[in-house]
């Protein structure tokens, strides 16, 4: 029989039992975060970040805390007497040799399950499932909190929930699909200002102006028909003939 | 008679023994019974307080019999004299020669009981002083050793101040305990009535269970049993309470109480065959080692708040 071994076992299943804990935790908020950031359509990295650090801070913090009371809480019986046989540990007489003995019978039993709550475990685990059918919603159906926030008029607050289940359809009974290609249905924008990125160059449109696009000052092409737009100088891409009928429908459309 | 005592188990026999042989004589004062009991084993000194017929006397003479232990009785009277309870020299003719030989008084036992303590006089009060803390008596210039095991149990009567002498604070704190008497149940009284009556029960009839060196040697495996270092900080802080309360106690326990609960503690967890000491022990065993070391201010008296209120309070 070696007290101290069977301390320090015990004392190593707590801290693993506290690892577990945090874990479960950072889960938790990591998938909450994550089911947020989507709605957002903002990355989830910053929830991994948020995730990982929760779970350092939380396991650093819950070791520091961590006492053999919580144990003896676990354990039936063992109330003060694993404080006592650990703080007593390099003592030698029949009374402590006893109550080591005691000690060393009842932490033998002592797994990890015991350690865990399980009202909490199963608490956290509803919750995981929660957030993660969340977040399986919200990538399967394109919601997003910015695109329910713009209403019909372009600038009403958040009224309708919009993307897979919004319920709405187009004129040929399909779902919307928010698609540039001029095929479909495109997005109507109101009087805001629109960046566009087109390739790696960037062309501001200032959908408040009307007015014909003067092809010296543009130094790119002309488009049929008229675009209420100024196109910056510094534009200038290439794309392939057989687009251009698609990049036409996207401004024309744009200007309807 | 048991003699090998090894164990916390063993120990708890042994006192569950004693308990029984007890309550063949004594009927109810379980709980006064116990707490003697644990002062002995710590090897302390306990004040009984209680009415007169509560069978204060009958309790220490039985345990000292069964306990095979010298019990001497004094009874204190305003006219007692320390060398009455010490001793003194007497002159003496041996072989034609006469000479100044110390005549041991009754202090000289292992269990001295001290009926209605501050019925003496201060002076004689102290004479005891010595021999409760230090175990040895100074006569003159000489220094006599008390036999071991030895411990003082004194009575008092909290009825009839009048002609008493309130123990002072340095000898009441030389006291493990304060216990306290109560009347007996209605049942029990009955009990009393019947047994007593009827038959002569002293503690005569009783055999002794253990004695001296089985004593000695349990009080030196309360020293043993280990406490966890949580318990330990509980008693001092417990302690260091009653001198920081102070819209309710005007004077707290001194570092002597923070010693005494902690063996008292130990002394009940091995009773219960327990090697072990839980914060249950330490919060049982604060009112008899505290209630006679807290003096109240004029807040807590104008409030009828008595000294085992106060505890109860600093315990929650």
């Amino acid at each position: 029989m070696n007290i101290h071994r069977d301390i320090a076992r015990v004392k190593r299943r707590l801290v693993f039992t506290k690892f577990l804990d945090c874990f479960m935790d950072s889960l938790v908020v990591g998938l909450a975060i994550s089911a947020l950031l989507l709605a957002f359509g903002v990355s989830v990295l910053f929830s991994v970040i948020v995730g990982g650090a929760y779970l350092f801070k939380g396991f650093v913090k819950s070791v520091k805390s961590s006492s053999l009371s919580e144990i003896e809480k676990k354990i039936p019986n063992l109330e003060w007497q694993l404080r006592t046989a650990a703080d007593n540990a390099g003592r030698d007489n029949n009374i402590i040799n006893r109550l080591n003995e005691e000690v060393a019978e009842k932490v033998g039993f002592v797994s990890i399950s015991d350690l865990l709550s399980g009202k909490r475990t199963i608490k956290r685990m509803f919750l995981m499932v929660l957030f993660g059918a969340l977040i399986f919603y919200v990538q399967l159906s394109g919601f997003n909190f910015i695109d329910a926030a713009v209403g019909e008029d372009g600038m009403g607050p958040v009224s309708k929930i919009t993307g897979l289940f919004s319920g709405e359809e187009d004129v040929n009974g399909r779902k919307n699909r928010f698609d540039i290609f001029g095929d479909e249905k495109v997005i109507e924008l109101g009087q805001r200002e629109l960046e566009l990125e087109l390739g790696t160059e960037m062309n501001e449109i200032d959908l408040g102006k009307e007015g014909a696009l003067g092809a010296g000052a543009s130094g790119g092409k002309n488009f049929r028909g008229s675009v209420g737009s100024d196109q910056d100088s510094s534009y200038s891409e290439s794309y392939n003939s057989d687009e251009e009928e698609i990049i036409e429908n996207f401004y024309n459309n744009l200007n309807k | 008679m048991q003699q090998e005592i090894k164990s916390a188990q063993d120990v708890k026999n042994t006192i569950d023994e004693i308990m029984n042989h007890v309550g063949f004589v004594v009927v109810g004062q379980e709980e006064v019974l116990k707490q003697v009991v644990t002062s002995v084993l710590c090897g302390s000194n306990a004040l009984l307080e209680g009415y007169p017929g509560l069978a204060k006397t009958l309790v220490v003479n039985t345990l000292a019999k069964v306990m095979d232990l010298n019990f001497s009785r004094i009874q204190g009277t305003p006219d007692l004299m320390p060398s009455d309870i010490t001793g003194t020299y007497v002159l003496k003719e041996k072989n034609g020669s006469r000479d100044f030989i110390f005549e041991k008084g009754p202090i000289f036992s292992n269990i001295v009981l001290m009926d209605e303590i501050n019925r003496a006089t201060p002076k004689t009060q102290s004479a005891l002083l010595e021999a409760m803390q230090e175990k040895q008596v100074t006569v003159g210039n000489q220094v006599f050793k008390m036999d071991s095991p030895f411990f003082v149990l004194a009575t008092q009567n909290p009825i009839e101040q009048e002609g008493t002498y309130p123990l002072p604070e340095a000898q009441s704190d030389r006291f493990l305990f304060k216990i306290k008497t109560k009347y007996p149940q209605h049942h029990e009284e009955m009990e009393i009535v019947n047994r007593f009556t009827e038959e002569e029960r002293s503690p005569e009839v009783l055999k002794p269970l253990i004695n001296g060196k089985t004593l000695i040697g349990m009080q030196q495996m309360v020293r043993q049993v280990p406490v966890a270092n949580d318990i330990k900080q509980y008693v001092v802080d417990l302690i260091q309470k009653t001198r920081k309360h102070k819209e309710l106690i005007e004077y707290g326990a001194s570092p002597r109480a923070s010693i005494g609960l902690l063996m008292a503690g130990k002394a009940k967890a091995l009773m219960e065959g327990r090697s072990f000491v839980t914060k249950e022990d330490i919060n049982e065993m604060s009112l008899p080692v505290l209630r006679h070391r807290i003096i109240l201010n004029f807040e807590a008296e104008r409030n009828n708040f008595n000294e085992d209120d106060v505890i109860k309070y600093l315990l929650k």
